[in-house]
């Protein structure tokens, strides 16, 4: 048997999906894209919010890339809307990774676009796990799920920017303890903005886009 | 479940290792996991040997090192280790940062 040789490498696993992250996110700001990321359990109401942001936001240059398992029944919502929409089938990936957003961003740049938002796998774990080159990240947690979230999926509110209650059109049927939910995001991460909304109602909504667009000029300036 | 990803991160640098030093298989992996790194060992050897089939990999021993967490409050400014991932500071109950135990790192390679 030819002889082995030890050799020492200390790498990070995730140094090759940060390295595009980084460039990704680099692009973007040159080709004044702000990117969304938009992560939360599957359910929790990611298209609709979607769907209401086309609606209000579709004369500043926004584009979608929905992302899902199988299926492109979340393209075809947001494209009703008159929004350029991308679908993403991962095929059983749990979740997206940036070489996969720079595959697809290659379609996206030079038109334009100054909002391009990732509608992430339904998923509150493996997403949070890898930075997709976005400037903002926002997590979505809806009134149905329960109040007992934060607590469970610690790293989803420890690596987003901003945190949407959603469908709190239901709060009147349930037994929900904002207050609970947002002492313990803000436990976790005391940087986070809340927000409540509802996609139904509306309400919330307005105060969200003025949020995207000041995080925009922020990140742009 | 993204522990093939990671397995499939390790299997890329890898190659560009063996490749570097001219060899052409890996005999012993040695990798450092953070217990809060979110990748679970057993999971990570099964994904490992699963990936490995038909590889330059195949029949390495994968070795796994757990780091163990150590985290310090912002507020209080003292490392402690916590017992669970809300990383509760036991002087002031605020969560504090993680410093060690997220890691994922490719230590090292025995190779030929």
């Amino acid at each position: 048997m030819e002889e082995s040789k030890k050799i020492i490498v200390t790498r990070n696993l995730l140094e090759a999906n940060r390295l595009i992250a980084e460039k990704i996110r680099k692009k973007c700001t040159e080709e004044g894209i702000f990117l969304v990321n938009i992560v939360s359990s599957p359910g929790s109401g990611k298209t609709t919010l979607l769907e209401r942001i086309a609606e209000k936001m579709r004369d500043e240059n926004i584009a979608v890339i929905n992302a899902d398992i199988e299926t492109d029944r979340d393209r075809e919502r947001i494209e009703k809307k008159g929004v350029k929409a991308i679908q993403l089938e991962t095929k059983g990936e749990c979740h997206l990774e940036a070489y996969v957003i720079e595959q697809v961003m290659s379609e996206l740049f030079g038109k334009g676009y100054r909002y391009v938002f990732i509608e992430n796998i339904g998923n509150l774990i493996c997403p949070t796990e890898f930075d997709i080159g976005e400037h903002l990240r926002v997590l979505l947690l809806s009134v149905p799920e329960g109040d007992d979230k934060p607590r469970k999926y610690p790293l989803a509110f420890r690596t987003s920017h901003a945190l949407i209650i959603s469908k709190i059109d239901l709060l009147k049927y349930l037994q929900y303890d904002i207050e609970k939910v947002e002492k313990e995001a803000l436990f976790l991460n005391p940087d986070l903005r809340i927000f409540k909304v509802s996609s139904i109602t509306g309400e919330g909504i307005d105060e969200f886009i003025k949020y995207l667009k000041d995080s925009r000029e922020r990140c742009m300036s | 479940m993204h522990e093939l990803s990671l397995i499939r991160e390790l299997f890329s640098i890898m190659e560009e290792e063996v490749k570097k030093h001219g060899k052409e298989k890996v005999r012993r992996v040695k990798l450092k996991i953070g217990r809060f790194s979110g990748a679970i060992p057993e999971y990570m050897k099964e994904a490992f040997q699963f990936y490995s089939i038909n590889t330059f990999a195949e029949g390495a021993e994968l070795e796994i090192d757990i780091e163990e967490p150590v985290a310090i409050c912002p507020f209080c400014n003292i490392t402690f280790n916590p017992s669970d991932i809300l990383l509760m500071c036991p002087n002031c109950g605020r969560s504090g940062k993680l410093e060690k135990g997220g890691e994922l790192i490719l230590e090292s390679l025995e190779i030929a």
